[in-house]
């Protein structure tokens, strides 16, 4: 079975912090994670700077072939995803199983 | 109808105190909490914006903030300095979902406001958000 990689959002991702976010995503599946849980317990505000950074990460795993699955995700932070059209970009699991379940179900 | 101004300088760290702030104010005179997230969230992809885009010079430029509160609606003026720019006449679709590099912000502020309009005043842009709000005593 596929090896998922937990990666813990920030409290905040906005134009101040997601580059970094993005580009530490990134590098991770860059190195060879392709089942990715993106952990958004502690996010309370993403901007649509965040937004970017979560639409890089989704690309980059799908070109490899990879999945991207989004856990621990608060209403206004779907609400956001859903007012820019994203509500499809990845799997929305309510609990660490289930996020572990489906990251590591074939892609 | 009540009156808070904020100021804060052309630094993105700054945004967060703000946007702490006006959350403070509104969820304290009874504002539902999605109605304030919505607000803040309008108000924080401006001021990106403002600090991103609209300085020239690295110097430092103070930010205005003027909200007026009443019993039905927020009122938001945002002052700057900077070179003009009206995002009235900016796109308000949202790109293509696959569109990595298009440009969000302006285009989910005006979704989360009821009215957004720009004036050009001197050499200061001033933009108004407003927001109709319901309170949480009157659910």
């Amino acid at each position: 079975m596929a090896t998922a990689i937990f990666i813990c959002a920030p409290a905040r991702l906005d134009g101040l912090n997601s580059g970094d976010f993005s580009a530490f995503t990134t590098s991770v599946v860059s190195a060879g994670a392709h089942r990715v849980v993106l952990d958004f317990t502690d996010l309370t505000y993403m901007s649509s700077a965040g937004v970017r950074a979560l639409m890089v990460v989704q690309k980059q795993l799908h070109e490899s072939g990879g999945k991207l699955v989004v856990y621990g995700c608060r209403p206004q932070i779907r609400d956001l995803l859903n007012l820019n059209g994203l509500n499809q970009i990845a799997p929305f699991a309510e609990s660490f199983e289930a996020a572990k379940l489906h990251a590591q179900a074939a892609a | 109808m009540e009156s808070y101004t904020f100021e804060l300088s052309n630094d993105g760290r700054k945004i967060e105190p703000l946007q702490q702030q006006l959350q403070e104010v509104l969820v304290g005179g009874g504002v539902r909490l999605k109605s304030v997230y919505a607000i803040n969230l309008a108000l924080g992809e401006w001021l990106e914006n403002v600090i991103q885009y609209a300085f020239a010079d690295a110097g430092d430029h103070q930010i205005r903030v003027e909200c007026s509160l009443s019993a039905s609606d927020l009122t938001m003026r945002v002052r700057d300095n900077g070179k003009a720019f009206d995002p009235t006449q900016f796109p308000g679709e949202a790109p293509e979902a696959g569109d990595i590099f298009a440009p969000r912000g302006i285009g989910l502020m005006r979704k989360l406001m009821d009215t957004v309009s720009y004036q050009r005043e001197g050499t200061w842009n001033v933009l108004e958000l407003r927001k109709e709000i319901s309170r949480r005593e009157w659910d």
